[in-house]
């Protein structure tokens, strides 16, 4: 086992570099830079900048160096300083920005991740023990609709339906009223009532894909020879499908829980960007269109890392509950 | 300040209609005579000379007495709507995060200030202003007693600082402004005493009162220099600033030493607007919190401090989310991210959810086509250089047509070309070539030479077919430039054009024009103002829009770019007659000579402009204008208004 999570640990190494290369190039990809997105959205305003100025902005950003140079500049203050640069946009430094919206993003996330489980997990296995019946096709309608809706269309539309008929202001985690002040019961109440709409947008997305995995395990394992014997000695129907094939169809689920992990940290892109939350996905949307690179590149790469470990967990996990994983040819 | 025109708006008289006639007659009392108001607020607050919020913290022994904190001579403001309370929150929104839009509006501040009509100055930090003949020596006096937002005295020192340490630094502004250089230089300052301050060009500058009345270029001005000195290694130990700077995140102290002067993110930096960012729009929560200025100088009529409301609130929102909100209700005063194509869904809601759509002007903006006069192809260039064929392409189109079918009849068809609210307006002009005439676009083309080929496609000089591409940015924010576009597209069709449409995204527009790469520019024009941003009527720099060749040549003094022909050549020297004009009149003459030019040879073709700028005002919010003033940047857009002396009713 040692030898296993060794050599995964190695593996990790070279996907990050080349990983960090490869967003920092691609950020980088589209016409233009930072300077010129933001001389454009001037011009839209009515505002115009001197292309000298802004060619002496682009000497002291140094946004003109080679791409080597750039990519060195900025992987190394990370790796000897844990410092991510500064963002243009926000003229902040890129940490400060992540780390201030890491609380909500991570309440967010692991707020979805639970809704999504809480209905998908009973959800497939109730569709399995009932298969065919009118709830399984139900519940599968149900998933597969809200995977093919577009996510930031139904946030719209729940916004637009929450504005229509109930006069709710639209946008944020907490009203106008909240948002700056100090942390209340009542400023708690506020993020409850305007938590549930990603919550429930994201989640129900999310659980098309469980409710299938779970449903499929459990059909497998329903009829399978121990469960009948199981049966046959008189063992409650309810308490011989906790006990046996319940565990054992968990086991695939519980292998790439690892993957959540990222999803938690970059919290849905579009819906928070059109809902306008707090959280880290507008950043990194925001950071994109702008070509606000360090920002990007930051947010990016804090992805990837948290993709690779994520990975690596599940690695080790289905290495604990799979033998044949841990003595295989790793 | 001329309030006249205004005694009586309608919407003080539908807001107090309820109250009968008296009140109406009351009302008009109030605002055109000197004699003491009537106060409807009695008992409610309204003869205290300061925000209660103020009164607090001078109680508790925080803030210093009003007249301590108010300067020897205020400036009054007339209040638009009589005798108003103080308190109150004001909600607005806005899509980008580093947009500073909501100071320059509600809390701007200069040296000078527009007056209500903004076709001219009033003084404003300064009490007196000067100027010599030749429009090269700029004299101003400030008042007296004039505090920043935390109290410390603002002098002449402060002038001092702003500019020799920063605006003429090459540290901290590489590439001096338009409105700071004078020449290869930039103007220089002196401050004989306290309260006078003397900016010099050695080379006259005719347009300097308008920018020190531009709210996003004036409060350029005003640095508070007691707290900036220690960011500016002249004035601190370098390796302090330094390491300030590292410690900060910053690579250089310049950087460090912007992001401490930034009033939109640092909610430490003094400021002498009506309100400071007290928690800044960057953070975390995307809110911007705005709070009053305890020290602002500026009174109402009977001396009270303005302003009456105490907080703004700003929210960084989608722009479906700002939509909504504002359809809702939720923004209090709002015009600047309100689309005109959303109008109609403000106008459903506006009775239900409590505020009224006001109909503003815009800044007589138009949608356009801009020919390259500078096009790198020889041969398209010398066609593009042709009256003829300009007046052509605009005589085919059916500008009727589009309107209907665009903006149901509404839209503005004209030219181009500054219009009657502008000084430039020269008397007959914006109507040329723009009558629908598709045989006279015909005949203009056949003069030319340009013959049909046999699939009805007009040949150029050298025999290739004349396709054009029209270069754009894709957006709905406005008259819709796709739809718009494909029945230009349509039009010229019918004359032996072959157009092709490139909608391109917003940074590799600007790249495509700044290398001289385009055909054909669709952009919205703003036509009165052009003085204040030339690019797209006279081609200054490589981001001209009509001839990018020609403005890199201008702006390189002939060493790089195309050299322009004759007739552009007498556009620049007329420009340089405008911005170097010693007196007003020989700027509008210049100014009037460039617009005609413009006029006769039709360099960029108007197609349609939006009738009105949606501007949201809640029921409880008085003191917005309703004449239809301009949403401007130049005018500070909802600073038009002032919004100083904005209030909200007493609930």
């Amino acid at each position: 086992m040692l030898r296993f999570t060794i050599h995964r640990i190695l593996h990790v190494i070279p996907t990050l570099i080349i990983i960090s290369v490869i967003s920092f190039f691609i950020i980088q990809l589209p016409p233009g830079d930072f300077l010129t997105t933001q001389v454009a959205a001037l011009e839209a305003q009515g505002e115009s900048i001197d292309p000298a100025q802004l060619e002496a902005l682009r000497v002291r950003y140094g946004i003109d160096d080679p791409f080597w140079i750039q990519y060195w500049k900025w992987i190394s203050n990370i790796l000897l300083h844990g410092d991510f640069g500064l963002s243009f946009q926000f003229q902040r430094p890129v940490i400060d920005l992540i780390t201030e919206r890491l609380p909500l993003t991570i309440l967010l996330g692991v707020a979805t991740l639970l809704f999504t489980w809480a209905i998908a997990l009973p959800a497939g296995i109730y569709s399995a023990i009932k298969q065919h019946s009118a709830a399984d096709y139900t519940i599968s309608v149900v998933g597969f609709v809200a995977l093919a809706v577009p996510n930031f269309l139904a946030a719209l539309v729940l916004a637009y339906v929450g504005f229509a008929y109930f006069g709710q202001s639209v946008g944020g985690l907490f009203s106008p009223e909240y948002v700056n002040a100090p942390w209340s019961l009542a400023k708690v109440g506020d993020l409850l009532e305007h938590l549930w709409i990603p919550v429930l947008v994201i989640g129900l997305a999310g659980t098309a894909g469980i409710i299938r995995t779970m449903r499929a395990n459990m059909l497998d394992e329903l009829y399978k020879p121990y469960v009948t014997t199981a049966r046959a000695k008189g063992l409650p129907e309810g308490r011989n499908i906790r006990k046996y094939p319940l565990r054992i169809s968990l086991n695939p689920f519980i292998s790439t829980v690892g993957w959540s992990i990222p999803s938690i940290f970059d919290g849905e892109v579009i819906v928070a960007t059109v809902l306008a939350l707090g959280t880290t996905g507008p950043l990194l949307l925001a950071a994109l269109k702008s070509q606000d690179m360090y920002l990007a590149g930051g947010i990016i790469l804090i992805i990837a890392v948290l993709t690779v470990v994520g990975t690596l967990i599940s690695d080790l996990l289905l290495a604990a509950v799979d033998p044949r994983v841990r003595f295989g040819k790793a | 300040m001329t309030m006249e025109h205004r005694s009586i708006s309608r919407r003080s008289l539908l807001k107090f209609g309820g109250g009968g006639a008296a009140a109406i007659a009351i009302f008009g009392l109030t605002a055109c005579s000197d004699d003491e108001a009537p106060n409807p607020f009695d008992g409610n607050g309204a003869d205290a000379k300061e925000s209660p919020m103020l009164t607090e913290r001078v109680e508790a022994g925080d803030l210093p007495e009003l007249a301590e904190r108010l300067p020897a001579t205020p400036m009054e403001v007339e209040v638009m709507d009589g005798p108003a309370q103080y308190g109150g929150t004001l909600n607005r929104a806005q899509t980008e995060v580093g947009d500073a839009g909501a100071l320059t509006a509600f809390a701007s501040v200069g040296l000078l200030e527009w007056n209500w009509d903004s076709d001219g100055f009033l003084p404003s930090l300064a009490e007196e202003f000067s100027k010599n003949d030749t429009n090269t020596e700029f004299t101003f006096v400030l008042r007296e007693g004039l505090k920043w937002s935390d109290g410390e005295p603002f002098t002449s020192a402060d002038l001092q600082f702003t500019i020799d340490d920063v605006l003429r630094n090459e540290t901290t502004i590489p590439a001096a402004p338009f409105w700071f250089s004078d020449g290869d230089a930039r103007p220089t300052v002196e401050v004989p005493d306290e309260r006078t301050v003397i900016i010099r060009y050695t080379q006259p500058f005719g347009l300097f009162e308008k920018y020190m009345c531009h709210p996003a270029v004036s409060n350029q001005f005003l640095k508070p220099r007691h707290y900036l000195e220690q960011f500016h290694p002249t004035y601190t130990d370098p390796a302090e600033v330094d390491a300030a700077t590292a410690a900060a995140g910053f690579d250089s102290w310049d950087q460090y030493f912007g992001d401490r002067d930034n009033w939109w993110t640092n909610p430490e930096r003094p400021i002498l607007g009506a309100y400071q960012v007290i928690s800044a729009a960057n953070a975390q929560s995307g809110t911007a919190t705005l709070e009053r200025n305890p020290y602002f100088w500026k009174v109402d009529p009977d001396g009270r401090q303005l302003p009456f409301i105490d907080q703004i609130q700003v929210q960084v929102l989608a722009q479906d989310a700002l939509d909504l909100r504002a359809a809702n209700g939720d923004l209090n005063f709002q015009g600047n991210f309100l689309g005109y194509n959303s109008a109609q869904v403000y106008l459903q809601n506006a009775e239900d959810r409590g505020y009224e759509m006001l109909r503003w002007k815009n800044d007589a903006t138009l949608l356009s086509l801009c020919v390259n006069l500078s096009h790198a192809d020889e041969v398209l260039r010398d066609l593009f250089l042709q009256v003829d064929f300009r007046a052509a392409l605009s005589h085919a189109i059916d500008r009727e047509d589009l309107n209907a079918t665009l903006l149901g009849g509404l839209g503005d068809v004209r030219q181009p070309l500054a219009t009657e609210t502008s000084d430039y307006y020269v008397e007959g002009t914006g109507q040329r070539f723009i009558e629908f005439d598709v045989d006279r676009a015909n005949e203009l083309l056949d003069g030319l030479g340009l013959t049909r080929g046999s699939d009805g496609v007009r040949q150029r000089p050298d025999g290739q077919p004349l396709a054009l591409v029209l270069l754009y940015v894709d957006s709905t924010a406005g008259v819709p430039t796709a739809d718009a576009f494909t029945m230009v597209q349509r039009y010229w069709a019918e004359i032996g054009l072959t157009l092709s449409l490139r909608p391109v995204d917003p940074t590799l527009y600007a790249e495509l024009r700044s290398a001289n790469d385009f055909d054909i520019d669709g952009t919205t024009m703003p036509s009165d103002d052009f003085d204040l941003e030339p690019v797209w009527y006279i081609p200054t720099g490589a981001n001209s829009h009509s001839a990018p060749g020609f403005g890199q040549w201008y702006a390189s003094n002939g060493s790089e770019g195309i050299e322009p022909p004759e007739e552009i050549l007498a556009l620049m020297d007329n420009w340089d007659l405008l911005r170097g004009a010693a007196t007003d009149d020989e700027r509008v003459e210049a100014g009037r000579a460039i617009v005609t030019q413009h006029d006769e040879n039709v360099y960029a073709i108007g197609l349609l402009g939006l009738p009105f700028q949606p501007v949201i005002v809640t029921n409880d919010v008085r003191g917005v204008r309703d004449d239809e003033p301009k949403l401007s940047f130049y005018y500070g857009r909802e600073g038009i208004t002032k919004p100083e002396q904005i209030s909200f009713l007493p609930a």
